[in-house]
């Protein structure tokens, strides 16, 4: 079974186009990362894929989805997780006011033997030995990291073929998000495929069989994740500052792309930013400053100083 | 005292319906997000079936029957009318309960006319001795049966598939979906049991100390909102509560009107609505309700 995208063109509101001609391949067993700042289009594209573009009002104009050569476009999001794909939301989505054991249930309801649910359930318990402690507790009471594990476990229930994950690492702790590296892993080793969202390029290029950078809606770079890891753009861009960026992020909350290069940059919290001069050597990442439209905004950095006008 | 625990003991009763009711009311709210003011409506459509039907197939068939019929027009009504404009404003939702509410009311009012309509309940108007305090056998009945259905609706909240997707889908609709949960499917459970619920507790409203069935059973049913609203609208231990105090406060204002004539009489009707109101302002999520009623 392998997720296959071509040519996939997305239109919120049937006028903002979010992905244009995006092509992009999960084969069976493999991990892929998905690389891409703000507004690049990540999320619209794992909308696409488990039946959510109808709920932010938008559609596939162009283009095909399909898993295990079957389409999901316009599919109900219970039937894509039926198939055997399932997401693990941005920000976790964990139900916080059920219990840890009744998110998971809440993960299983596709599965209707009481007795696959059960083993299931042991078996995220045995990945996570912490939700299996506090299996009582109300979801909202975990830690952050504890609550990626849950949707995470929750996600695994339906006993996914492909699991999709958006920003796992998002606003977690280094050392819980290598941990998250290894559970992906050890997930993919027992035949699931994964696609891992990230900004964080760190990790998801390090456990990544393949990786694709989207930009502006499209995908501007792809292939092997130990070349693109390896590559100039990439490692100066995703890897230099790769790992404060993952805890530095929460704090202007979503700057949702076109937010304007001037507005709000020094509210970042990087110690005495680096401000639209010292932006071309260093640019931390291009969501503070929004690459100019039409080109390889990786790269565009250099425009920067030109935007940040007086 | 004895007057004290018999005006409490049929607080109780009066409370454990309102608290049917608005458990209903609850569930529905929980699952689509609508206020539906047709409860009443519901309700009054369970009795009149009851006691359309009871002459010719007995008690117990008539308030199978009548359990059954109101179930599947509450669920029909989300079939047809709600489930179908989801896009809509939730408010237009509820306008549209109105709607139906006024619909069905009309025409039961109709029906009914001036007669008072019995349900035949076996048990009549008889009167049970607990202790020195006098309670209908309605009242009692309404008790036992009322507190089973709320603790087998609790268990299913908390130990089914249905009762978990539920509360999963209340808190985080698009989450819910993500993991497989049709909540389409959610809410037409929720909307027969909840028809289902009202038809029961038509039976006992219905019975003495009332005399039978007139349309203005629909307005003793209203006391069941200002109950679900002060427990806090998304909670049903919040329903269960609300409905209780509603009950408990209905009945000590009405056992001590003569005591109360300042407040002017029938203060009783409008008793519901002052707690509610008294809660609200204290806490304005209700007892129960979470803090953000408004979800994105």
């Amino acid at each position: 079974m392998e997720l296959d995208v071509s040519g996939l063109q997305v239109t919120y509101a049937g006028v903002i186009r979010a992905l244009r001609d995006i092509d992009l391949r999960v084969g069976t067993g493999e991990i892929v990362a998905v690389l891409g700042s703000n507004g690049a289009g990540k999320t619209t594209l794992l909308r696409a894929i488990t039946g959510s573009l109808k709920r932010h009002r938008a559609r596939v104009d162009k283009g095909q989805v399909t898993f295990g050569g079957r389409s999901l476009v316009d599919a109900h999001p219970a039937d894509v997780v039926n198939r055997g794909v399932v997401l693990v939301p941005e920000g976790r989505r964990v139900f916080g006011r059920l219990s840890v054991e009744e998110n998971l249930k809440a993960g299983a309801i596709s599965v209707r033997s009481r007795a696959t649910r059960a083993e299931r359930r042991e078996k995220v318990y045995g990945m996570f030995p912490r939700l299996a402690e506090r299996s009582g507790q109300r979801a909202a009471l975990l830690s952050g990291g504890e609550q990626q594990m849950l949707a995470i476990g929750r996600a695994l229930m339906s006993g996914p073929r492909l699991l999709l994950l958006d920003e796992p690492s998002l606003g977690l702790a280094p050392q819980i998000v290598t941990h998250i590296g290894e559970v992906l892993r050890q997930i993919n080793r027992e035949g699931t495929s994964v696609m891992l969202v990230e900004q964080n390029a760190a990790m998801a290029l390090g456990v990544a069989d393949n990786g694709y950078v989207l930009e502006l809606g499209r995908v501007e770079l792809s292939g092997p994740a130990a070349e693109l890891a390896a590559s100039d753009d990439i490692a100066s861009l995703y890897l230099g500052r790769g790992h404060a960026d993952g805890t530095d992020r929460e704090a202007p909350g979503k700057p949702g792309g076109p937010g304007g290069p001037g507005s709000g940059v020094g509210g970042s919290g990087s110690p005495g930013g680096p401000k639209a001069g010292t932006a071309a050597q260093q640019p931390t990442l291009s969501r503070w400053t929004p690459p100019p439209r039409g080109r390889f905004g990786l790269l565009g950095a250099g425009a920067v100083t030109g935007a940040g006008r007086p | 005292m004895t007057t004290f625990l018999s005006f409490l003991l049929n607080g109780l009763s009066l409370g454990s319906l309102y608290a049917l009711i608005a458990l209903g009311f609850v569930i529905i709210y929980k699952a689509s997000e609508i206020l539906n003011f047709a409860h009443g409506a519901f309700l009054l459509l369970g009795a009149y079936v009851i006691a359309r039907v009871e002459p010719s197939v007995g008690f117990a068939a008539a308030v199978a029957i009548g359990i059954a019929v109101t179930a599947l027009v509450a669920l029909a009504s989300e079939q047809i009318l709600f489930s179908r404009v989801r896009s809509a404003h939730v408010a237009s939702l509820t306008i549209m309960t109105l709607g139906l509410d006024v619909l069905i009311t009309t025409d039961l009012t109709r029906r009914i006319g001036s007669s008072v309509m019995s349900l035949g309940q076996p048990w009549g108007a008889d009167v049970v001795r607990l202790g020195g305090v006098n309670i209908s056998e309605n009242r009692l009945t309404a008790i036992g049966v009322a507190f089973v259905l709320i603790g087998l609706l609790f268990a299913a909240f908390r130990f089914t598939s249905w009762g978990v997707a539920l509360r999963a889908a209340a808190e985080d609709p698009e989450a819910a979906a993500l993991m497989g949960i049709r909540q389409a499917r959610v809410g037409a459970v929720a909307w027969l049991i909840a028809g289902g619920l009202a038809a029961v507790a038509a039976v006992f409203l219905t019975g003495s100390p009332t005399p039978g069935l007139e349309p203005n059973l629909r307005t003793i049913a209203f006391a069941a909102f200002p109950a679900a609203i002060l427990g806090g609208l998304d909670s049903t231990t919040g329903a269960l509560a609300g409905g209780l105090i509603v009950g408990v406060a209905e009945s000590l204002f009405a056992g001590y009107s003569s005591d109360l004539t300042f407040l002017g009489g029938g203060f009783s009707v409008v008793v519901p609505y002052v707690v509610m109101m008294l809660v609200l302002v204290v806490r304005p999520a209700g007892l129960f309700g979470t803090k953000e009623l408004h979800r994105v």
